[in-house]
């Protein structure tokens, strides 16, 4: 827990000052989070924001304080949900949809302003983010709660509220999706590599 | 003459094919073969498990937990005030609501009192139970059971 049982007492029992002290000390893990569920830089505050907006208003409802972090978590899997679909709706409607960061990174690269080190972090976002849309929306946020995030199955059964072998079911799964998805990349880089080779 | 030839030189193709595999058998794997072969699967397997687990040890490093920009709680709180509003407003419309229909209700009431004034009875209560208690009572005297 990084804030003290009491403070979520207060937040709960309608203090503001309380409420904005758990925000300051859980929106950048919370934001970080956002940051690698939805592969978008330029809307984690606004995902961000929905989530303590959320958490505001359903604070009252919190049974004890012991269950505040898998809360926020469960919110944070919620409001990502949400905008994971709805971008997907939109995404529907448009050819292409780069996102500004990636709009950037594209602008940078072409015009030489990024050294080797931004450039090998920006493939690599472009390589996860690749891979995850090989599963849906729901195992794309389980995923990388378990293995970029490294929540473990305990956490994650208190996030879901579902039991933990269900879970391991559903990441066994996504992550095959996934490591499938991998191996065809892998293949198609060597052949690649072959032949300019 | 070279389609003699070719012909000779196809067939001998054939048969020089033909004699080296038989100087090369089939041949069955040894014993080991298959178990190799499965550990062989499990570390290519495993290969990539692992690659996908630096992967994604690469990514959470890629996308850091980012810097927060000054206008977070700001825009936070004017969040909470916009939907607390918006819940104020809904609430005060249910009461308009409610007090139009109460005012319509009473009004509607009153309408129908004023309609139903006319009585419906050409007499009151009292007097119709006074006739017919006058009916008994002459009734009871006339039986001589009165006493």
């Amino acid at each position: 827990m990084l804030v003290e049982f009491e403070l979520i007492e207060r937040a709960r029992s309608g203090d503001d000052s309380a409420f904005s002290q758990v925000v300051q000390a859980y929106r950048k893990r919370i934001l970080g989070t956002i940051a690698r569920l939805i592969g978008r830089p330029e809307d984690v505050e606004d995902v961000g924001q929905e989530v303590f907006l959320r958490l505001y208003y359903s604070l009252e409802q919190l049974r004890t304080p012991e269950v505040f972090e898998p809360w926020l978590y469960r919110l944070t899997v919620n409001a990502a949900y949400d905008y994971l679909r709805r971008q997907k709706r939109r995404q529907e409607s448009r050819m292409s949809d780069l996102s500004e960061q990636q709009v950037m990174m594209a602008d940078a690269a072409a015009g030489g302003k990024l050294n080797a080190e931004e450039l090998r972090r920006g493939k690599v976002r472009e390589q996860v983010e690749a891979l995850l849309e090989h599963v849906s929306e729901e195992d794309r946020i389980l995923l990388t709660l378990k293995e970029v995030e490294g929540l473990s199955l305990k956490e994650l059964e208190k996030i879901y509220r579902v039991n933990e072998n269900a879970l391991k079911v559903r990441l066994f799964r996504a992550r095959q999706r996934v490591l499938k998805a991998y191996e065809a990349g892998e293949g198609a880089e060597k052949e690649k590599g072959a032949r300019e080779g | 003459m070279d389609r003699m030839n070719f012909k000779d030189n196809d067939s001998k193709l054939d048969a020089l094919l033909a004699q080296y595999r038989d100087a090369i058998p089939d041949q069955d794997a040894g014993a080991n073969f298959m178990p190799d072969l499965w550990k062989k699967i499990e570390a290519r397997r495993r290969e990539g498990v692992f690659a996908l687990d630096w992967l994604f040890a690469d990514y959470r490093e890629a996308v850091p937990d980012p810097e927060l920009s000054s206008g977070f709680m700001p825009a936070l709180w004017r969040r909470i005030e916009a939907r607390r509003n918006e819940n104020v407003s809904v609430f005060r419309r249910f009461a308009q609501v409610c007090m139009l229909a109460t005012a319509a209700l009473t009004l509607a009431m009153v309408v129908i009192t004023h309609v139903q004034s006319e009585p419906v009875y050409s007499a009151s209560y009292v007097d119709v139970l006074d006739a017919a208690h006058t009916v008994d009572s002459a009734q009871l005297m006339d039986s001589g059971d009165f006493q």
